[in-house]
């Protein structure tokens, strides 16, 4: 008989569980979740079953584990040139906590000379805006000026990964190479009543959490705050916060332009690698101007006076010259006539005598990619 | 007929049964407490670590709770067969191998209370719905059976431990 009763009641509670489950979270039981626990006794007196004896419940509330990851996004530096607007990089933040907090989000640069995300030193500082972390809205992916406009995380969730955009101004003294390292730091945050339950204020960043009662027991009654985060790459065990660092690598053009000439006839030897450069003479002029940087240059426009004592020779200007280095191969490339109009002039390099500047040639170029050349020749007859 | 005398015994049992409970109902004489513990690491004044049980103080996910369940005969006659039940509660996963107390067996059930036994005899069906052997957090209910009776102003402990998920 005892066991037919236990095992009705049994089943009771059984209905009474399956009910409750859906509550098991991934990540733990929420904060300010109340354990109950209420043990049963069944026995028998002289041969005969008694009424079941309940203890009093035994509660206790589940305090708050504050956990938060932050991870770079990309695994490589946001490349930009100096000057440079809104560069981005991009973060993630996680709250694996056990209840839903505020995260303010910090940004800080690495010192001169420390080694940076990506393996290189650390070398300037960025100019960082009034506001210059921004959470991304959901609406579009990547960063939105207009739609991402949180500078912190309100009421992230639990078990939510929002993204975080760092948004910097590269300073225009930047030279190429230039590597400034920046660190985002997500600090958790939260506002709490008299029993330690978190208080949402929509739009509100809440103070930073700080650990509660560390060094006194418990009040059952009150939800407690345990730091239970790992080290970042700058904040520490259990504090808190967690951090991840990223990087901005600084390239830029790096022009160089070199004038070689060399006679391509005389009056006596005609054209003739033996030719000198005597009156009368054509001597051929190689501009080779070349960009060393990391990055294009773009809307070129060199000006190159005539030599005194020579005159230009008509319809002699060539662009995009090829040649080994910085020489040039004779009557390569595309011919220019001499005036500074018409489709020759953006087709797409242009260049002209005596039309944009008196007395001089001008070589225009729209764009020379990183680490190329850009040649053009003309010629002149020594007086 | 041979229906009818059948269900007739049956009726007869279950008066039987009635009267027999109704006069011993009153008696309430096993007390039952519960209390939920923790273990932490403290430094003592030896500047030793020692572990030091108290009472539930930072219950984060992870944290292992000990309940310690105190029977105590109050009445005036022995109770026999006495089975102490404890459902886990929610949100708590139970610590294989932990149910203990002087003089009793301990069984679990993993099934809501219907079958009860040690926990490695027992299986339960995963969400593809093949069996598997049971785990610590598949369990629903933890029972003691105090072997021997329970003498009038005798008390006991059993005890088990849980992970807070």
């Amino acid at each position: 008989m005892s066991s037919k009763k236990t095992s009705l009641r049994l089943v009771a509670a059984t209905g009474l569980m399956i009910g409750v489950l859906p509550q098991a979270f991934a990540l733990g039981t929420l904060a300010g979740t109340t354990i109950s626990n209420t043990a049963s006794v069944d026995y028998e007196v002289g041969g005969v079953n008694q009424t079941d004896v309940n203890s009093l419940a035994s509660t206790f509330l589940v305090d708050r584990r504050i956990n938060v990851t932050v991870a770079e996004v990309g695994g490589v530096a946001t490349i930009a040139v100096p000057g440079a607007l809104a560069q981005v990089t991009t973060f993630t933040v996680s709250n694996t906590s056990n209840a839903i907090l505020d995260y303010n989000l910090q940004v800080t640069q690495d010192i001169s000379g420390a080694t940076t995300a990506f393996g290189g030193t650390d070398s300037f500082d960025v100019t960082l805006p009034v506001t210059h972390t921004f959470v991304e809205s959901g609406a579009t992916a990547g960063y939105q000026p207009v739609e991402d406009t949180a500078t912190f995380s309100d009421e992230h969730p639990v078990d939510g990964t929002r993204t975080v955009y760092v948004v910097v101004n590269i300073p225009a003294s930047a030279v190429n190479n230039d590597i400034a390292g920046i660190t985002l730091t997500a600090i958790a945050a939260q506002s709490t009543d008299g029993t330690g339950a978190y208080v949402a204020t929509p739009g509100v960043l809440a103070a930073n959490a700080a650990q509660t009662n560390t060094g006194s027991a418990d009040d059952p009654a009150f939800i407690d705050t345990v730091f239970g985060d790992v080290a970042g790459d700058t904040d520490a065990l259990r504090d808190g916060r967690h951090s991840d660092d990223d990087q901005y690598n600084v390239v830029t053009a790096a022009i160089t332009v070199t004038k070689s000439s060399s006679v391509i006839s005389d009056p006596f030897n005609g054209i003739s690698v033996n030719a000198k450069a005597i009156p009368g003479a054509v001597v051929e002029y190689c501009l080779d101007i070349n960009n060393t940087g990391a990055a294009a240059a773009g809307t070129i426009v060199l000006t190159d006076a005539i030599p005194t004592n020579t005159q230009f020779v008509a319809n002699s200007l060539r662009t995009a010259v090829t040649g080994a280095g910085a020489a040039c191969t004779s009557g390569t490339g595309m011919a220019e006539d001499d005036d500074d109009a018409g489709a020759d002039e953006t087709d797409p390099d242009g260049a002209d005598y005596n039309a944009t500047t008196a007395g001089a040639i001008t070589v225009t170029t729209p764009s020379i990619a990183a680490v190329t050349r850009f040649k053009a020749t003309f010629q002149v007859t020594v007086d | 007929m041979k229906w009818l005398s059948h269900n007739s015994l049956r009726i007869f049992a279950l008066a039987s049964l009635s009267t027999a409970v109704l006069p011993a109902l009153a008696a309430d004489s096993l007390s039952l407490k519960n209390q939920a513990f923790q273990d932490i690491s403290v430094v003592n004044k030896d500047g030793k670590p020692e572990i030091k049980r108290q009472v539930v103080t930072k219950a984060t996910p992870g944290t292992e709770i000990i309940y310690v369940i105190t029977y105590q005969n109050t009445g005036k006659k022995p109770a026999e067969k006495v089975v102490i039940n404890n459902p886990i509660p929610t949100g708590l996963a139970y610590r294989p191998g932990t149910a203990e107390g002087a003089g009793t067996s301990a069984e679990v059930s993993v099934d809501g209370g219907k079958v009860y036994g040690a926990l490695e005899t027992l299986q339960v069906k995963d969400v593809d719905g093949a069996l598997r052997a049971a785990k610590g957090e598949d369990v629903t209910h933890v029972r003691w059976m105090v072997v021997t009776p329970v003498a009038p102003g005798r008390q006991g402990d059993v005890t088990y431990r849980a992970m807070l998920k």
